[in-house]
Parts: structure tokens; sequence; C-alpha cells
């Protein structure tokens, strides 16, 4: 099931599935290696603002980013 | 060898890699550095001597790639694009290999002579990531050097390797592949390029152009349009792209994902994982940090801490500073029977207290500093930002706002400067025009004097609120500005959130040395001037010189020219602020820098043996309600001219008139709220 990034419960590990939004926010989010497909690691979140995700699948050490909630609204993704 | 001069390098790399740290020990420079990403706005030119040749040496804010979203990444991706430097040195984030390829990438197809520095070797040893830079550099086919910007390793040989390549140029790369259809159509699109505008692929490579284009770039869009025959190529591009969408339906998608495939390949070969991912110092903090309850609460207690630290630990200090200049300094001039009388006061009376008093708090300031530098290197911004984001974002803004904030509380000129990070237009103008309200250093001192001289022993506390209000009052304003001049919705919060350092104390220390040199570099100029100046109006007046003691009296004093005109305030416009004309005159000339606010009150009040406090709770100068008020109108109204300016060069004059007259306005409403609340209560 496809849900937000802003309502993943914070531990769960997820399948980026869809990215909605402009082409500024897209292009930012895939430069930073957020995209279709990526597995991310929920570490924190505030109900209603920013959730800080780790990119799990890649080698080496496993950089953090914020993402507003706006953000996470956009981003679709499902239980991985 | 010496045609190696004139030669330009530039350092680039995504936003925290190293790349001023880097700058720093090639150059010897002093570029800032800090552990948040967006610390370097603008890019800096230093110098490296090498063997007597001399190359220039220039720092760039940090990219992810070569589409710029803010006016930092502009100005770092217009001189990789376009000044076509003669090397450009790729800082690598060894901890993070794959966002730093995805850079590296695009400046190799961009065809640029280009060295890797591949940078925090020493943090992925620590967390078991060893990387064969030799594999790198076969597979990238340009040299790669191991480096720890922070103790120099590394650097020597990076040195030699620019002295080495610098200059070269670089052929045709096809780094990345990406697969038959669309490497068709590229050289489709290079060939119309060929055909109807030769000039643009004269400047750059026709491979990237026709990679940007069919990745419908719109910079590079606009680039092929302002040639001529260039609207002829956009035509032909969309024909080719909606061809290929028939086999692709998301072209960009397919692109990156060819670029993160390629990367793929590359870092499964360079990277061996020698340790499993074990819990990390970063994990720990962060399940503190930033937990959704606990976060806040020791977000308080970190910056209460910090705040009690600097308190506590100066206080002796400053009071022996104040004791050595104010009272054994002033009376030793004093004391000096050779010098005539006019020079004597204006050495004691104006330098000394003047001057003196404000340099009395230097310690105070260091300590500040030294729990500034703390939280930038720590990597504890980005948290703020995360835990504030929701609040913020109620005021319109983005919790990235906060960083140009706390910036701030050192100076605001740099918080100004600071906002070029934040990508919406409409909030970096608003956060630009409410970093003044951040309560910078300078500011200090004032809140420390009169809180010594009215509240003494919640004198703290009084301070502490001044941080609160300034907090506070900048959220408003920030809301007043996005409802009522800067409209539009909220663009996206995204940032990069790194690892927790434990800062170095060379760099912590440099920092801190850094910015309490400008501090005492100010009292030495702009300060020493301004309190002469005083002085000289206040010894004479309009019927001429009134003598050397005429500071210490009153009657005489107020004949003067700083009489005259601090009464045209005080009587005034001022009138029902309750303030003194001292006072007046010392707000006028508090408009250039808020340190001269404590100095023309030294010099007018004059300061006995036991400081400034002292002298004000003696003369009954202020009653708690109009000191509060006068804390709170030195907190809003025009923090300096300097700041001023900065909002006037990145912005426009418009902005910076804007900003004088809301900060003129607010304060003088809120000193005057203040008092009206005082008569309310009945506590004047
Ligand atoms: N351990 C370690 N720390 C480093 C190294 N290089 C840089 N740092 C630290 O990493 C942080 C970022 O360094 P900067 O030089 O400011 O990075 P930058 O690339 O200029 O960052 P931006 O200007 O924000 O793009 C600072 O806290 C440095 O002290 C390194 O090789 N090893
Ligand atoms: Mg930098």
């Amino acid at each position: 099931m496809m849900i937000p990034l802003a309502l993943v419960r914070p531990g769960s590990t997820v399948r980026v599935i869809e990215i909605r939004g402009g082409r500024g926010v897209y292009s930012k989010l895939r430069s930073l290696g957020i995209i279709e497909g990526k597995i991310l690691k929920v570490i924190s979140s505030i109900n209603g603002g920013p959730v800080i995700v780790e990119i799990a699948d890649s080698i080496g050490s496993s950089p953090r980013i914020v993402l507003g909630f706006g953000m996470c609204m956009k981003i679709f993704v499902e239980e991985a | 060898m010496s045609k190696k001069e004139g030669y330009i390098v530039a350092l680039a790399g995504v936003p925290n890699s190293g790349k001023s740290s880097i700058f720093n020990k090639l150059t010897g420079g002093r570029a800032w550095v800090g552990n948040w990403p967006g610390v370097t706005i603008e890019k800096k030119i230093g110098t490296m001597r090498i063997n007597s040749i001399e190359i220039e040496v220039v720092d760039l804010p940090g990219i992810y790639g070569l589409t710029a979203y803010s006016l930092d990444e502009i100005i770092a991706r217009n001189f990789i694009v376009e000044e076509n430097p003669d090397l450009v040195i790729v800082v690598v984030n060894a901890t993070n290999l794959e966002r730093s390829l995805y850079l590296a990438l695009s400046i190799l197809e961009l065809e640029a002579n280009t060295i890797v520095a591949l940078n925090m070797v020493d943090l992925a040893e620590e967390q078991g990531i060893v990387i064969d830079h030799e594999k790198l550099s076969e597979l990238l086919g340009i040299p790669v050097i191991p480096t720890v910007a922070v103790t120099g390793s590394g650097l020597k040989k990076l040195r030699e390797l620019i002295l080495e390549y610098v200059g070269r140029s670089k052929g045709r790369t096809n780094i990345v592949d990406y697969g038959y259809d669309l490497e068709r159509a590229i050289r489709d699109v290079e060939k119309i390029l060929q055909e109807n505008v030769p000039e643009i692929i004269r400047k750059y490579p026709s491979r990237w152009i026709s990679i940007k284009l069919l990745e419908w770039d719109e910079d590079v869009i606009r680039k092929v349009k302002s040639y001529a025959g260039g609207n002829e190529v956009i035509r032909k591009v969309e024909k080719i792209r909606a061809e290929l969408q028939n086999k692709i339906d998301d072209l960009e998608l397919f692109m990156t994902e060819r670029r993160y495939q390629t990367i793929l390949n590359i870092v499964k070969e360079v990277i061996k994982q020698t340790k499993a991912k074990g819990v990390t110092w970063t994990d720990l903090l962060d399940s503190i940090l930033t937990h959704r309850f606990l976060g806040i609460f020791s977000a308080i207690a970190v910056l209460y801490m910090l705040f009690r630290f600097a308190f506590e630990i100066s206080t002796p200090f400053v009071d022996l500073f104040s004791i050595l200049i104010n009272g054994y300094l002033h009376n030793r001039i004093l004391g000096l029977k050779f010098l005539p009388s006019w020079l004597a006061s204006l050495l004691a009376d104006g330098v000394t207290n003047g001057v003196g008093t404000v340099v009395s708090f230097l310690p105070l300031i260091m300590m500040f500093f030294l729990g500034l530098a703390f939280l930038e290197d720590v990597g504890y911004m980005t948290r703020i930002a995360y835990l504030v984001d929701k609040l913020f974002s109620k005021f319109g803004l983005s919790g990235k706002t906060v960083i140009p904030l706390v910036i701030g509380f050192g100076c605001n000129v740099p918080a100004v400067m600071a906002t070029r990070t934040i990508e919406d237009e409409n909030e970096r103008k608003t956060a630009a025009l409410i970093a003044p309200l951040a309560t910078c250093s300078a500011r200090l001192p004032v809140y420390m004097v009169i809180a010594y001289a009215v509240f003494r022993q919640v004198a703290g506390a009084v301070v502490l609120s001044m941080y609160i209000w300034s907090v506070a009052l900048a959220l408003l304003v920030a809301l007043a500005l996005r409802k009522l001049v800067f409209k539009g919705p909220s663009a996206g919060f995204v940032m990069e959130m790194p690892p927790y350092i434990m800062p170095r104390s060379d760099i912590i220390g440099m920092k801190m040395w850094e910015r309490s040199k400008r501090f005492l570099y100010k009292a030495g100029s702009v300060i020493l001037i301004g309190v002469i100046f005083i002085w000289l109006l206040s010894v004479t007046g309009p019927s001429g010189f009134l003598g050397a003691n005429a500071l210490s009296s009153p009657r005489l004093l107020e004949h003067s020219w700083t009489g005259l005109l601090g009464k045209a305030f005080s009587e005034t416009i001022f009138r029902p602020l309750n303030w003194d004309w001292r006072i007046s005159v010392a707000l006028i000339f508090g408009f250039i820098a808020k340190e001269i606010v404590v100095g023309t009150m030294a010099i007018l009040y004059g300061i006995g043996e036991s400081g400034l406090p002292a002298a004000l709770a003696k003369l009954h100068a202020f009653t708690p309600v109009t000191g509060y008020a006068f804390m709170i109108f030195v907190l809003i109204y025009v923090p300096c001219i300097a700041t001023i300016a900065t909002i006037r060069s990145e912005m426009g004059s418009k902005y910076a008139v804007m900003a004088v007259a809301y900060e003129l306005i607010l304060a003088y409403t809120l000193a005057l709220a203040v008092i009206s609340f005082g008569h309310l209560l009945g506590v004047m």
C-alpha cells in the first residue's frame, strides 16, 4: 500500500514508489539520492512536521536527510 | 614553469565535504568552516604558493549537481560552467561516496579538467569504510588523492598534482552510458547543435549541452535560445524528446537512474566495507536530540547551558578588566600632570572610559563566541533546524531559517548573507529582513550594563529574556512580512544532516579568535572614532570650549552639543519613554554600531571606581521599567550601519529602507508598550 512518507512511523524501512511535485523539488531530491526505488529508513519524525530519513541501501555510511512536512506528503512509499 | 602563473583552480564539491578546510590548508587562508551544509555562501579567492609559483585557488559554495536552486549554488555552478577554471578539484566526501560522485560525474560530463580529493578518509575509516582510491582513479579516468583536510594529510600530494595537472585540457568522456536509444538521441542533438548554433559548442562541450537539453534543463535551454538559431534547436529537441518518450516515459528519471547505476557500479568496485554498520555516536545522540519530545527539551537545555557557561566563566574576568581599565588606567592617565587638561580628559574620560568599557566585555564575548563555534562545529545546527521546522512553518518560514538567526546571535552581517542558502525567494527575503532581530553580540554589553544597574539579582534572567524576545519578534515580523509583502506558498524544506563530530580545538580556537579579532578591530576603529567624536561634542557647545571638566559637571554638560542634541530628542519624541537626554545621545550614535551605546553612556555618565552599572545605579539613570524599555529598544532598532549596508547590497536599497523603517517603528512602539505596562502596574 502506498502512503506518503509523512505518515510513516519512525523506525520503519520503506521503498520510494513515486515522487509528486514540481521539477525543482524533484531534481533536488534526486541529486540528494532520493529517487524511485530507493530504500529509506525513517529515523525520527515530528507529528505534522519534518522527518529525518536515512538512505538505507547505500554502500558505506548512510547519509541523513531532513525533509519538511510538505515534501514528505509528496513522496509516496510502501513498506519494504 | 612560470607559465603556470595566472592559473585558476576551483574547489567544487557537495556541501560540507571539506572544501573550505582544504582551501585553508592550500592557501593559508581563513575561510569559514562549520559542520552543516551551506557554510560557504560566496566564492573566496586565495593564493597557493608552490616552488615560487602562484596559483589562484577559489573556494566555492557546495552544490549537489550542476542544477542550482539557491543563490549560493548559482554562484558555484556559474563559476564552474562559465568561468572555465584551469583545474577543478572535486572534493569528494569519503563517508558518502554516492552523493559526491553524482556531482563528480556532472563535472566530468562538462569535460572540465578535473582531479579528485577524496576527503574525510579518517571519518570513513572510523566507520569501517575503506576506499580503493587507485581503482576509483582508474574508473573515473582522473587522479584521486585521499586527504584529511583537518590534519593536512595528503595535502602535499594534492599540491603536487595541482601543479602537474593545472591547465591541461580534458577530452570527451562518456563516463555515463545512457543506453542505445538515448545515446543515439544525444548524437542527433549534437549534430543539430553543430548545424544551427556552432558558436555554443565552441564554448561548452556539445555532448554536455545535448544531455542537458534532452533532460530539459531550463538553464541550458535559455542558454541555447540566446543564440541565433537556438529556437530552431529547441523545436527539434522537443521532437526528439517526444519520440524518445514513446519508449522511455520519464526521460529525466531514466537519465538519473543511469547515472546512479554508473555510480553504483563504481562504488561497488571501490568500497571495501570492513566492519558491519554498528551503532554510531550520531545514532545515539540523535535518538535523544531529535526525539519528538526529548529533542526540544534538550535543545533548550543545551542553549541554556551554553549561555550560563559563557556568563559564569567570564564574569570574574569582565570585572577584572573593568577595574584595570576604568579604575586603574583611567586614574593613571588623569594623574599624568604633564598632560594638558583637555588631553588628559580626552584620553581618560573619552577613550579609556568609552572604548575601555566596551573592551572590558571581551571575555564575555569570547566565551560567547566559543559556545557558538562549538554549536556550529559539533553538527547541532541542522538538528536545531529540524526541531524548529514545524513551529517556523506556522510563521511562513522553514526550519533552515534558524541557521541565519543563530549566526546572527554572533553578528548580523554574516546572518544576512547566510540567508542565501534559502531556495525560495520569498522566504529568503523575509529571512534577510528579520535577521537583524537576532540579538547580536554587540548588544550583549548594553543588556549587561542595564541589567546589572537595575535588576541585580535577576540580571541573568533579564538578559536571557532578550534572547526570547529576539526570536519571538523575528517570528512575528516574519509572519507579517509573509502575509503582507513576500506572499506565496512555503517551499519544501530539504537539508542534509551531517554526522556529529567532536570539534577540533584548533578550529574552534581559530573561529573564536577570528570573531573576537573583528570585535577588537571594531573597538579600535569605528568605536574609537565614535567615542572621540562624542567627547568632542561634549566638551564644546554653542558657546565654544566648555572646559575639560565639562564631563564631570552635569550643569556644564547640558550646554554642550551632545546636551542640546540629546534634549532635542528626550524632550520631544523620546519624552513618553522617560529617558534622560544622555540616553538619547547614546541611542543616536548607537545607530552606527551598538557598542557605541555603552561607550557613550560611559563618557556621559562617567564611571566611578566600580564600573558603569554601579554609576548608572547611583545616578538613578534608569528605573526597572525605563531600563527594560531601553533594552527592548536596543534589541529592535537598527543593529548597525554595516548590517543595513549588507541588506542593501544583497537585496537593494528598497529593502534596506524597509528594514530601517520597520525596526524603528517596532522599537519605539514596543518600548512605549513596556513603559505603559509599567504605568499600569504602577511600578515606575
Ligand atoms: N574528520 C575530518 N573532518 C573534516 C575533514 N575535512 C573537513 N572536516 C570538517 O567537516 C566540516 C565541514 O568542513 P568545511 O570545510 O566547512 O566544508 P565545506 O565543503 O566548505 O562546506 P560548505 O561550505 O558548507 O559547502 C568542518 O566541521 C570540518 O572541520 C576531514 O578530512 N576529516
Ligand atoms: Mg565551505
